[in-house]
């Protein structure tokens, strides 16, 4: 097989993937996965922060 | 070889030399039209207006990617460069480059600008090496993004038909699967220390909002860090191999 023809089985298969990641809540997980990556310091006060489980919390 | 290197560089520079010089000098305007103000507009106001041109930032480094060897190709030179004794890779970091030097200059120039107008409104004059974290951050971003739209464009070059649409598609699924996967490569990076940043600019905010007392801080951690930058090599590499092994001119 040619390589376009392996980069579009590729293709083909991440994109299904990304549609049941994102049909699972796939989204929201980018943003856990931003959260790990940086730690910003909270404010006393209890403003939220991304490590605050921002988007538990946002939800309404 | 470094010659060569040197005037690859130096072509890249001269094609893409109007654009960026028009952006400089829009910048320019925006702060000396900001100058005029001072008198009439609140100065947290103007210092607020003189950095967002930090925005245009990110579509710059997305545009710089697409055009950059668009224009190779609308211009026929794509055959010369591909004719060249050189690897894939040397075509597109030279690419990479030129759009991090520009970076560079456009972070300074943003920054000056922004710190001219801070005098008056900021209590304390902005940390030399807080700028200087922001401004690598904001380099690293540009990297990053303009790496993804090289690939997502070479990767619709090795199709014949449907390559803007194949582009966006691709650029689309790197972002999401790298910044969806590449968690799992932090594992195997646990031994790099994590890194902290002078958070004077976050500080500023929670002060604005009334909190005096948050630390100075902000942490990354540098496994995370690190496996996001190695996904993006990875994918820097794969489009330089694919320049150079299986796009069809």
């Amino acid at each position: 097989m040619s390589m376009r023809g392996v980069f579009f089985m590729i293709l083909a298969v991440l994109t299904v993937f990304a549609g049941f990641d994102l049909s699972r809540g796939g989204l929201q997980k980018i943003g856990t996965q931003i959260s790990q990556a940086v730690i910003l310091p909270a404010p006393l006060g209890g403003t939220n922060t991304l490590d605050d489980n921002w988007f538990e919390n946002s939800s309404p | 070889m470094r010659s060569r290197y040197w005037s690859l560089l130096k072509k890249e520079f001269s094609a893409s030399k109007s654009s960026f010089i028009l952006l400089l000098f829009l910048i320019i305007i925006w702060d000396l039209f900001l100058l005029t103000r001072q008198n009439v507009w609140d100065k947290t106001l103007i210092f607020g207006l003189s950095m967002t041109p930090i925005i245009i930032l990110p579509f710059y480094a997305l545009v710089s990617g697409f055009f950059s060897f668009r224009e190779e190709w609308q211009k026929k030179t794509i055959c010369f460069q591909l004719s060249l004794p050189v690897r894939g890779v040397t075509l597109t970091s030279v690419k990479l480059l030129v759009v991090l030097i520009e970076t560079v200059i456009f972070i300074t120039i943003v920054f000056t600008g922004g710190m001219i107008f801070g005098k008056n409104v900021l209590p304390a004059p902005i940390p030399i090496q807080g700028s200087i974290q922001i401004g690598l951050i904001l380099a690293m971003v540009t990297l990053v993004l303009t790496t993804m739209s090289q690939f997502a464009y070479l990767a619709g070059r090795l199709f014949h038909r449907f390559r803007w649409l194949i582009s966006i598609w691709v650029f689309l699924l790197t972002g999401w699967g790298i910044s969806r996967f590449s968690g799992y490569l932090a594992i195997s990076l646990s031994w790099i220390p994590d890194v902290q940043l002078n958070g004077w600019l976050l500080s500023g905010v929670w002060q604005y909002l009334g909190e005096n007392s948050s630390p100075l801080t902000i942490g990354i951690r540098g496994p995370v860090l690190a496996a996001w930058l190695f996904s993006y090599l990875i994918i820097f590499l794969i489009g330089s191999w694919f320049l150079e092994k299986y796009i069809e001119i």
